[in-house]
C-alpha cells in the first residue's frame, strides 16, 4: 500500500481507454495468425468485425434512433387524418337498426302550483 | 492451417488434459485465439456463452497452461467492489475496540492499527502479493508477530524467480448489480485503485494479470466496459467434440453410449431451437455420460426405458407433468 504524502507515490498509472486500432495493429504484429481466418478472428475477437456492423441493426438501443427509422414511417403523421376536436372512438354499427329518437327540448321548471298546498 | 499459440503453451490436440483437481479443456481455435489476442493486448477476456458451455473451466485451464496462480470470485447481487479490492473488516474493529474498552481502563490494548483490519480482495492479491499477504508492503515481521498473515485464497503455484503472475476469474459479472462493471475499470484499466483513506495501490512492476470474465448475458452490459474487453463467445460444441470431450472426462466410458448421448444432444438443441427453449449444456451432457456409464444405462428411446428418465432428469430437466402434458 502506498503513503499518499509521498510524492514519489503520486504517480498515476496510464489508463488505457477503449480498445483501439492500435491494439488490433499490436495483436496482428505480435500473434503468429497464418490466413485471413486467423486474422478475422483477432479482428473479432477485439470488437472489430462485420456481424458486429450488421448485429447493431437490431440491438434495443436503435429504437431511440429517428434517423433509423424508414423513410415512409417519418412521413406518415397520424395527427394527419384525425378530425379537429376531440377524438372519439368509433361507434359501432347496431345489429338491429333502431327507430331514431327525436330529442325534444323540455322545460327544466316544475309546473307552477304543484309545491303549492 | 491450425492456429499455433505464442503467449501460452497448448498442445497439438488442443487439449489440456487436466491437472489435479481440474478437469480437461476441450480448446476450439477461437479460444485459443482470443485467449492468445487477451495476452498480446494485456486486456481482460469477457467470456459469454450459456451456462455450462465451460466458461470458467477455460480460466482454470489457461492458468494451469500458465503455470500461474488462479484466483476467482463469483459475483453475486450484494458483490461490491470493496470486496474486490480491499475490504475493512468493521465488524472486527468495533468488536476489537469494545473488548478493549472493557478490559483496561484508558488504555485500548486490543485495538489494532488500521491495516490490520483490511481484508485483501483478489485484486489486491493479483497486483501485489505481499501486501495482500501481509497486509501492506514492509509489513512482513509486524503482520508475522500479530498473527495477522493471510494465506492465498486461490490455486498457488510456484513461479520462477519468485514472480506472482495471476489468472483472475471474475465469475458471473451479469449477476452483480449495474454499477459493478463500471467500477471495475479502473482497476482493470489501471492495474492500481484506491483505498477509502486515500492510499493507492499500483500493480508491482513486472507482475502480469489475465483477467476473465464470464457472463451468461443475463444482463447487458455497459459499453464504456465492453470497449475494453477482448470478447469471446463460447460456441456449443459440435457432435465430433462432444465425444472428443466426453471421452476425456470418461476415457474408459463405452464410445458407442457416448456416440448415442452426443446423437440425441444434437436433436435436442435442433427441437430447442425451434421451440425457444433452453438447450442441454455440455456439462449436462457429460452428466447424462456420467450417469449412463455408472448406472450401464441403455440409450433406449422406448416409452418406459431409464435412459428416457435420464434424459427428462439430466438433459431436458422436465418434470413428469410437462412430459405427459
Amino acid at each position: 500500500m502506498t503513503d499518499p504524502n509521498d510524492p514519489t507515490e503520486s504517480q498515476q498509472p496510464t489508463a488505457r481507454g477503449e480498445i483501439h486500432l492500435g491494439d488490433l495493429l499490436l495483436a496482428l504484429k505480435k500473434l503468429p495468425w497464418k490466413d485471413d481466418t486467423q486474422a478475422a478472428a483477432i479482428a473479432r475477437s477485439l470488437g472489430f468485425s462485420l456481424e458486429e456492423l450488421i448485429s447493431k441493426e437490431i440491438t434495443p438501443n436503435a429504437i431511440f434512433d429517428n434517423s433509423r427509422f424508414p423513410e415512409h414511417q417519418k412521413t406518415v403523421s397520424p395527427s394527419q387524418n384525425q378530425p379537429p376536436g376531440i377524438s372519439v372512438p368509433p361507434q359501432p354499427k347496431p345489429s338491429v337498426e333502431l327507430p331514431s329518437m327525436p330529442f325534444t327540448a323540455r322545460s327544466n321548471h316544475l309546473k307552477r302550483g304543484l309545491h303549492r298546498k | 492451417m491450425k492456429y499455433d499459440p505464442r503467449k501460452f503453451d497448448l498442445p497439438d490436440n488442443y487439449i489440456f488434459e487436466g491437472e489435479g483437481d481440474i478437469e480437461p479443456y476441450l480448446f476450439s481455435e477461437d479460444i485459443a485465439i482470443a485467449v492468445d489476442v487477451a495476452f498480446a493486448t494485456e486486456r481482460p477476456l469477457l467470456v459469454s456463452g450459456k451456462p455450462g458451455s465451460g466458461k470458467s473451466r477455460l480460466a482454470e485451464a489457461v492458468a494451469a497452461l500458465k503455470k500461474w496462480h488462479f484466483l476467482s470470485k463469483t459475483m453475486t447481487s450484494r458483490t461490491r467492489l470493496e470486496e474486490l479490492t480491499v475490504e475493512l473488516d468493521h465488524l472486527r474493529r468495533l468488536h476489537d475496540a469494545h473488548s478493549g474498552n472493557v478490559a483496561q481502563n484508558g488504555k485500548n490494548s486490543a485495538m489494532k492499527p488500521d491495516w490490520a483490519y483490511h481484508n485483501p480482495g483478489i485484486f489486491l492479491w493479483a497486483l501485489n502479493h505481499e501486501s495482500a499477504k501481509y497486509r501492506g508492503e514492509g509489513r512482513k515481521a509486524e503482520a508475522g508477530t500479530m498473527g495477522l498473515t493471510i494465506d492465498f485464497p486461490g490455486t498457488f503455484r510456484k513461479q520462477e524467480n519468485n514472480t506472482h503472475h495471476t489468472v483472475l476469474l471474475i465469475d458471473e459479472i451479469d449477476k452483480a448489480e449495474p454499477d459493478l462493471p463500471n467500477d471495475l475499470l479502473e482497476p482493470l484499466d489501471r492495474k492500481a485503485f484506491g483505498l477509502p483513506d486515500g492510499s493507492k495501490i499500483m500493480a508491482k512492476d513486472g507482475v502480469n494479470i489475465l483477467t476473465i470474465i464470464t457472463t451468461n448475458g443475463e444482463r447487458e452490459l455497459p459499453q464504456a466496459f465492453l470497449r475494453r474487453c477482448v470478447s469471446l463467445k463460447l460456441e456449443e460444441p459440435k457432435k465430433r467434440d462432444l465425444v472428443r470431450i466426453a471421452r476425456k472426462h470418461y476415457p474408459n466410458a463405452d464410445e458407442t453410449r457416448i456416440t448415442a448421448i452426443a446423437e440425441k444432444m444434437e436433436t435436442f438443441r435442433g427441437e430447442a431451437k425451434k421451440s425457444f427453449r433452453r438447450p442441454p449444456s455440455t456439462s449436462e451432457f457429460l452428466d447424462a455420460v456420467r450417469v449412463c456409464e455408472d448406472l450401464e444405462i441403455a440409450i433406449d428411446d422406448s416409452k418406459n426405458s431409464v435412459w428416457k428418465k435420464v434424459e427428462n432428469s439430466v438433459l431436458l430437466k422436465k418434470s413428469n407433468d410437462n412430459d405427459q402434458a
